[in-house]
């Protein structure tokens, strides 16, 4: 029935931003918006049906960005916000806010989002969300809420007393007499009589459900003023219950009994209702329903699928539980439950079957289903799964428990998978069954479990242990467990290749890439993944650069963010070395973008690269800026064992810098963390030893020496080519340093001979002008000369036409400047006179002159003092 | 108190008390038209605001503001209908105005 009284309100409406549509259930809300957007056509909509299940946010920003998606398919504002979904640690929620507003600031045209049933929405984050995007509304974009009760939105009061809003409310929505007249002649099918109409309108307070009760109830009374008269005398009964039991009343038995046992469904189809209902005699169908007007709504063209009118709905299922007992509605559920699963509707069986009491059908499930839901990366999933459950049913499944296990590995929470997995074995120990389902066979359990060791293994440099334990998962693990088996792939690759044998691995790998069988995209990303970093630790940047191509178009392709990023971090990391400086600042962007739904080390790592560019441009503030930013992220983020890598990183920017008084502070600080294999920065030894070059004493240059040692006996042991090329360039720079020049030049041309087959370059000039000096010694030597001389091309200029002076011996400058004694400098700068005299050293060094006088006309000349 | 039925749809004037208070903040959300006044009681501070709500809708939706800043509800009482014809004793003591 059409309100042009109400529509025309709406279309008044769109000069807010905000319209409410608020009023108890069955005023008929919903209806009424679908009528005016089914008048008007011209506007855009997007149109979020919201149910209680959906008190997530990301299931809800899910539904909002997909609903502005449909509306616009070409443009897709919303990218941005969908990046933010599901990760393993949600974004701060202001960021998912403001991330949204400026998705939705940038939309194409204006759009009409509706958000129906918005009081079912009771999460505190979603509905801050919402208050900022009401606080900060974007100009394209009208909201329309409806709702039981009003939100709690910011300024609602205000906003209605300036008029930025639209309202429809009850009074406005209730049906006055003549409309009143007209619902009861269209839902009884017959004239009914103006006292008649009179008497239900005031009765119903002009209540559309209410109404239109009444007039179902209409349809098989002989009498109308008669049945008016009982309904106003109907006394203490609450007018629902009266008029539903009229309805009822006269439905025939089977009817009955399907629109009470069908109430306990969300959705319904033909299908589902009869494994629910049973067989049901002809005549009762959805659409025959629907047909007779019994609160049925059509969700599809095909009418296929209905929901009840939810008011409707909830006064049915009063009815079942008056009618029918626990077990019996249990029994419902159950089937329901039974015939969800069987069709994919996983969720929704899982809520039917828990509402059954059958919590052994849900576990069974989740059991059935955990391993196609890793396959396809729907971590999120399995873990909101896992959250229906109650804690005790989970301590008894080991299954449910390694897959708790996975969940905190996706989520990077490792300390406590190792207890986990502990208590899933004991679990597994005391096993007696024999005849369980496949899925949870225990070689099955225990092939996952070594995957998850596997792992662990490697990250503590036990590779051994690592290629063991991911030998153990793969012979025990069926071909069709991508995901676990893929993971056993990935840490066999990488243990084998840091075992030395890195020939196996990559034969291994070709096998698998070429198998048939396995062209699953989750295996096929781990194996390249593996490849990369095979590849990055042999120190071949060509094959790098290839397998971050060809993972950056599949990732692109397939829409996976994990598989874009890794390419990215990859293909940055090479494009530095290449000192293709622009190309690796724009890998290194990209991979910002996807930040919450990154590997957290490629955001990590594209940072540091990030703030590294900048220090190359001369950027100093911009570096700092990064590394301030990157710090502020781990802590947001929760990921603070990454911080020392990014003091570590300080102090490499500190030495390049040339203040090396910061870097020697960082090493005396104490917080290195442990060697990580696959790291694809500078360890944070290698930086310890530039730090102690730089100090340049004799007992820093023994700790260097040290420490280099170490270094050797770890990368030869694990054949990290790419870890040996930097600890023989150092080791030449420490020979040079302790004047054993045949040593220095023995050295670097290691470091040249390993480093050129991948070409990398930058990592020398890294390591300063000695390091020029080394080599264009080398290349004059005949050794690798075409290589060194695409090396020295990247240096700066000459070291001396732009001396590299720390603040402290700028200082010392000015001051010798002043034709000060050394004496009167140490008094100022409260130094040694000692130290002085090693400053000065260091500045006549730097500027190649030989003493004091010199030094200011030198420094004069370069603009170093004015 | 009320002389004729009320609906669901009916504009109302309602007193609502409840434990503790609210700060300035809050206020700022509530409609101009609610007077608040702080009761210091022996035991603990109550806070009764008298105002109009336009339907059942609205009030509800302040209920449950109440609830979600945790302030337990002691008392709703519905003073007369419509906007204006505010029948509810004198309070005279600390009345505060948020404008």
């Amino acid at each position: 029935m059409s309100r042009p009284r109400l529509l025309a309100q709406l279309d008044r409406g769109l000069a807010q931003d905000l319209i409410l549509i608020s009023a108890p259930a069955g005023y008929g809300k919903t209806s009424l918006a679908v009528d005016w957007l089914r008048q008007r056509p011209d506007l855009t909509t997007a149109w979020v049906s919201l149910d209680e299940y959906d008190n997530n946010l990301d299931i809800f920003l899910r539904y909002l960005t997909t609903a502005v998606h449909n509306a616009f398919p070409q443009e897709r504002p919303c990218a941005n916000t969908q990046t933010l979904l599901n990760a393993p640690q949600p974004p701060p929620l202001e960021i998912i806010t403001n991330t949204l507003i400026n998705d939705l600031v940038h939309l194409p045209r204006a759009l009409l989002l509706v958000l129906d049933d918005y009081h079912l929405i009771t999460l505190p984050a979603i509905r801050e969300v919402m208050a900022g995007l009401i606080r900060h509304p974007p100009a394209a974009l009208r909201l329309l809420l409806i709702t039981r009760v009003d939100p709690a939105l910011p300024l609602l009061a205000r906003r209605r007393a300036q008029l930025q809003l639209l309202e429809v409310r009850a009074a406005d929505l209730r049906f006055a007499q003549a409309e009143a007249r007209a619902v009861l002649n269209q839902t009884s099918g017959a004239e009914v009589d103006e006292a008649t109409a009179k008497l239900l309108g005031e009765q119903t307070e002009g209540w559309i459900i209410g109404l239109q009760l009444a007039g179902l109830a209409l349809r098989e009374q002989p009498d109308q003023p008669a049945f008016a008269r009982v309904f106003q005398e109907r006394h203490r009964r609450l007018m629902t219950d009266f008029l539903l039991d009229e309805v009822l009343v006269h439905q025939p038995e089977p009817v009955l009994d399907f629109l009470l046992k069908t109430a306990v469904l969300e959705r319904l189809c033909d299908s589902l209702c009869a494994a629910v209902v049973g067989p049901t005699p002809v005549g009762v169908t959805l659409s025959d329903l629907e047909r007779t007007n019994l609160f049925l709504i059509s969700l599809d063209e095909q009418g296929t699928w209905y929901r009840y009118h939810q008011f409707f709905q909830e006064l049915l299922q009063r009815r079942l539980a008056q009618k029918f007992g626990q077990a019996e509605i249990a029994g419902l559920h159950r089937r329901a439950g039974g015939w969800l699963a069987e069709h994919g509707f996983i969720e929704a069986a899982l809520r039917h079957l828990l509402a059954a009491g059958d919590v052994a059908t849900a576990v069974t499930l989740i059991e059935d289903q955990r391993h196609e839901l890793l396959n396809q990366g729907e971590i999120h999933r399995l873990n909101r799964w896992l959250g229906l459950l109650p804690e005790a049913v989970l301590a008894q499944r080991p299954a449910l428990l390694q897959l708790k296990a996975w969940v905190l590995r996706w989520q990077a929470k490792f300390q406590t998978i190792p207890a986990l997995l502990q208590q899933a074995e004991s679990l597994l120990a005391q096993e007696t069954e024999t005849a369980v389902a496949e899925s949870i066979h225990p070689d099955i359990l225990r092939g996952e479990r070594d995957v998850l060791r596997s792992e662990m293994a490697f990250f503590q440099n036990e590779f051994q242990r690592g290629e063991t334990y991911a030998q153990s998962a793969l012979d025990r693990l069926p071909p069709n467990y991508f995901f676990a088996r893929g993971m056993a792939a990935l840490f066999q690759l990488m243990s084998q290749q840091s075992l030395g044998q890195t020939e196996a691995a990559l034969h291994q790998l070709t096998i698998w890439l070429d198998d048939e069988q396995l062209q699953h995209p989750t295996f096929r990303y781990l194996l390249l993944l593996g490849a990369g970093a095979i590849y990055g630790s042999i120190g071949d940047l060509k094959r790098l650069e290839q397998v971050g191509q060809f993972m950056l178009k599949l990732g692109v392709a397939e829409e996976k963010p994990l598989t874009i990023t890794w390419a990215r971090h990859f293909l940055g990391h090479v494009q530095y070395h290449w000192n293709c400086l622009d190309e690796a600042y724009a890998h290194w962007s990209a991979v910002l973008d996807w930040r919450y739904q990154a590997n957290f080390r490629t955001y990590h790592e594209a940072m540091l690269g990030l703030a590294l560019l900048r220090h190359s441009q001369g950027d100093e503030t911009g570096a700092r800026q990064t590394l301030d930013e990157l710090t502020q992220v781990l802590l947001e983020m929760n990921q603070v064992q990454f911080a020392p890598e990014v003091e570590a990183f300080r102090a490499r920017l500190a030495l390049l810098r040339g203040d090396v008084g910061t870097a020697v502070h960082w090493t005396q600080s104490g917080t290195q963390p442990a060697r990580m294999p696959l790291w694809f920065w500078e360890t944070n030894e290698l930086t310890h030893v530039k730090a102690l070059l730089a100090q340049d004493t004799a007992v820093s240059r023994q700790e260097a020496d040290q420490l280099l040692i170490t270094c050797q006996q770890y990368a030869e042991k694990t054949s990290n080519v790419w870890l040996l090329i930097q600890m023989w360039a150092l080791r030449a720079l420490l020979a040079q340093a302790q004047n054993r020049p045949d040593d220095a030049l023995d050295a670097a041309e290691r470091a040249v001979r390993l480093a050129e087959p991948g070409g990398y370059l930058r990592l020398f000039v890294e390591m300063g002008p000695d390091m020029a000096d080394l080599l264009a010694q080398l290349a004059s030597r005949g050794v690798a000369s075409v290589f060194i001389g695409r090396i020295l091309a990247v240096f700066p200029a000459a070291p001396t036409a732009e001396p590299d002076l720390t603040r402290r011996e700028l200082e010392i400058l000015t001051l010798l400047q002043q034709d000060l004694s050394n004496k009167e400098i140490a008094g100022r700068l409260v130094l040694s006179v000692l130290t002085v005299k090693r400053h000065n050293r260091n500045i006549y060094q730097k500027l190649g002159v030989n003493g004091r006088r010199q030094a200011i006309a030198k420094a004069k000349t370069l603009n170093i003092l004015s | 108190m009320v002389q004729h039925k009320l609906t669901m749809y009916e504009t109302a004037v309602y007193r609502i008390r409840f434990q503790g208070a609210f700060d300035d903040a809050w206020l700022q959300d509530l409609s101009a038209d609610w007077t608040i006044q702080f009761n210091d009681d022996d035991t603990a501070v109550t806070t009764t605001i008298t105002g109009v709500a336009c339907d059942q809708a609205a009030l509800l939706g302040l209920l449950s503001s109440l609830y979600d800043i945790g302030l337990p509800l002691l008392e709703v009482e519905c003073l007369a209908m419509k906007a204006g014809k505010q029948t509810g004793e004198s309070e005279t003591t600390g009345n505060r105005r948020d404008t």
